[in-house]
């Protein structure tokens, strides 16, 4: 494991540990910028804050972190990391998180997550089992902005791109982290988008996710202070967010078209 | 060869909307004749393409295409002829075909080609040299991941005879692999030749995190020494298949900032050094991979390397434009490894330039229209921080000039160092502004960034036009 630097103790309380998995094969679609928002928004506010990259062949025993970032990757590292994954005390995964560990994953490390993905091919590969979601390889990709409606402790309206050719069912028990107001979402059919399980979350939001919705990042570090400290509620202290929900006005007004008429001539220029 | 009257007229449709569009505005129609004609007859790129009897190189990857495809038409203008080309970097059929509709009776070209758009052109006439640059992330959302596209590739160069020539980087470990027919126990197709860098990159160095598996076996590729600009010398720790020895070398490439190179080329020609002058060193991987194209062309080593020594930048491509007494570098920086490498060209000139006054401002213009592909989210794959540092003087512009200044805001920007104007020309404005009279600013654009400052600039006569 490589340790990147924290950020010095600025109170004397417990350092919160991130772990984020596998940053250099699940790392497509600048998800590391999840990472960075965790951090930047702890030591924001001085709470000490420690992100440890999770390679290949560590030894990472889940109950020891505070959040838990899993990203997606290309076809064939994806693969790469499901046997590690695989190995990988899936059933400690699933307890942690049963014990309330605050955890992110986007896109393949959604369906990771899930029971199973059945791949183009019809092979049944296994999933962690830690979120009751299924996902099955489908005709074409869905890409595009996505706009989503989340409770509003999870951030209210969630912004996004999209770009995936998996369909994500949601199994019983469970929950979506929002309703698709625009886009596809888990499957494109159902309007549902994402899945919570306690302090959980799965979804197929890029942009990257936190940076531009801090409400659901702020969420996850709540939650896990929560946790640690075995309150009920933490306050965070409020930060200065207009930057945030400038870009985050920006990316909702996307035009959602493929192409505009004047693409469509060639002169989208 | 005789043209149907269906491709005759989708060629004259062509044509006559190309001398239409340049009466409005002589910078048009590089991409709007070609798509008329082929709506007229989808196989008049075929046709044109069969027409040319002479030498054809045709070159793809994510990054330098433009480029690497105007210093082969510079050598090739040096050996005495006056090939065809589409060096606005309209690269995909409807481009190629626009450049086509000009051909007159020119016998030899060197074209650019998008990713996609090299399979349905080499399949309607292989080229005698083919040069594959290289393969990073760009634009998911249209190109859909490198892997499958790699397969694409392989499967298009298995269908070619003896008489392409292949010329692939050596750097880059799966632009390398397609040189093999299936796996590295048999030796390298025989018509192919590497290209690559042997020379000490003195710019940050990380982890290649694009190619770090082998395209062969999928373990894990151990690397020694590693490129700025991506790549550099493998080796697979399952197979055993390392980097191949280069036919073209670049033993030198000492930097003299903006103002370029001075290179030295190791060839199966001999060897020659010559200054090259376009800054950044995947602009000396290009002109190295030009070389060897127009060597395996016929050209002779000395008519390439004055070819490459009189080089400018092409359009957009670190163009150098005046401004107020300041000089603009319009950078064209349109996924990570390009944005990275004008992040790289800014601070190694900066780091050149022995500085009294105020840093100046570095202008990123990102768009998210389709040419620039949507999903913006590759700018978080850039350390901004790690290669000009935090706080840097910046503006912030294009569609998303916003998610731009969250970006600098999460590397450690402060929030008031980040200008944000989102409308291109006045962002432009703002950041000569804040540059001393006498010093050199540079703005980096995406794709349809770059369009759009352009002809703004080119209306208030301030850049020339294309052509």
């Amino acid at each position: 494991m490589v340790g990147v630097r924290d950020s010095g103790a600025a109170s004397s309380a417990e350092v919160l540990r991130i772990a984020h998995l596998f940053p250099g094969a699940m790392g497509l679609y600048g998800d590391q910028g999840n990472v960075l928002a965790l951090r930047r928004r702890c030591e924001w506010r001085s709470i000490p804050v420690e992100v440890v990259e999770v390679q290949s062949g560590d030894d990472f025993a889940p109950a020891d972190w505070d959040v838990v970032f899993l990203g997606g990757g290309a076809d064939r590292d994806q693969e790469a990391v499901a046997a590690e994954l695989a190995g990988m005390r899936a059933g400690a995964l699933a307890e942690a998180v049963d014990d309330g560990l605050a955890m992110l994953a986007v896109c393949g490390g959604y369906q990771f997550l899930g029971q199973s993905y059945r791949t183009a091919d019809g092979s049944l590969l296994d999933g962690l089992g830690v979120l009751p979601v299924r996902t099955e390889n489908g005709p074409g990709r869905l890409v595009g902005p996505i706009e989503v409606e989340a409770a509003s402790e999870y951030g209210g309206i969630l912004v996004g791109f999209e770009n995936h050719g998996g369909r994500t069912t949601i199994l019983e028990g469970g929950e979506p982290l929002g309703v698709v107001l625009r886009g596809y979402g888990n499957n494109g059919e159902d309007r549902t988008e994402g899945c919570r399980l306690k302090n959980c979350f799965g979804t197929y939001l890029h942009g990257p996710v936190l940076p531009q919705n801090p409400g659901l990042a702020d969420a996850l570090i709540r939650a896990a202070l929560e946790r640690r400290e075995g309150s009920a509620t933490v306050e965070l202290a409020p930060l200065d967010d207009r930057l945030e929900l400038d870009a985050r006005t920006v990316a909702a007004n996307q035009d959602s078209r493929k192409k505009s008429l004047l693409g469509r001539l060639g002169l989208d220029f | 060869m005789s043209d149907t009257f269906r491709t005759q007229l989708a060629i004259s449709t062509g044509r006559a909307a190309r001398r239409a569009l340049k009466l409005i505005d002589p910078d048009r129609g590089t991409n709007l004749p070609g798509r008329l004609a082929l709506g007229v007859d989808p196989s008049a790129l075929r046709a044109m393409l069969r027409r040319i009897d002479g030498r054809v190189a045709y070159v793809s990857g994510t990054n330098g295409k433009t480029t690497t495809a105007s210093l082969i038409t510079a050598c090739l203008r040096g050996d005495g002829t006056n090939p065809i080309s589409n060096t606005a970097g309209a690269n995909l059929t409807t481009g190629l075909a626009s450049a086509l509709l000009t051909a007159g009776d020119a016998i030899d070209a060197a074209l650019e080609a998008d990713e996609a758009a090299l399979l349905k052109i080499v399949e309607a006439r292989p080229p005698e040299a083919l040069v594959l640059l290289n393969l990073s992330r760009d634009q998911l959302d249209r190109y859909g991941e490198i892997d499958a596209l790699m397969t694409k590739w392989r499967e298009m160069l298995d269908g070619l005879g003896p008489s392409t020539r292949l010329i692939l980087n050596a750097d880059d470990p799966r632009v390398a692999a397609l040189g093999w027919i299936k796996s590295p126990d048999a030796p390298p197709r025989t018509a192919v030749r590497f290209f690559g860098l042997e020379v000490e990159d003195p710019a940050p160095q990380r982890p290649p995190s694009d190619a770090s598996w082998c395209p062969f076996c999928e373990e894990p590729l151990e690397y020694g020494r590693t490129l700025s600009i991506g790549g550099g010398d493998y080796r697979c720790t399952g197979c055993g298949w390392a980097r191949p020895d280069p036919d073209y070398r670049l033993i030198k490439a000492k930097s003299a900032g903006f103002d370029g190179f001075e290179l030295a080329v190791e060839t199966p020609n001999g060897m020659d050094t010559f200054s090259l002058r376009l800054p950044g060193l995947h602009n000396a991987a290009n002109a190295l991979a030009a070389c060897a194209a127009a060597s395996e062309l016929g050209v002779s080593l000395s008519t390439v390397a004055k070819a490459l020594a009189e080089s400018r930048t092409a359009y957009g491509r670190a163009e150098p434009i005046e401004l107020d007494g300041r000089a603009v570098r319009l950078l064209l920086s349109k996924n990570p490894a390009a944005l990275t490498g004008s992040l790289l060209m800014v601070a190694e000139s900066e780091r050149l330039a022995s500085r009294t006054s105020e840093l100046p401002p570095v202008l990123f213009g990102l768009n998210d229209k389709t040419a620039d592909g949507r999903d913006v989210s590759w700018i978080w794959d850039v350390d901004f921080a790690g290669i000009i540092g935090a706080g840097h003087p910046f503006v912030a512009s294009g569609t998303r000039a916003s998610s731009v200044a969250l970006r600098l805001k999460y590397d450690g920007w402060p929030t008031d160092s980040v200008e944000v104007e989102k409308d291109l020309y006045p962002a432009l404005r703002a950041a000569v502004a804040r540059t001393p009279r006498g010093s050199a600013m540079s703005a980096l654009l995406t794709y349809t960034a770059m369009r759009e400052l352009r002809a703004e600039l080119v209306k208030r006569q301030l850049a020339p036009r294309i052509h």
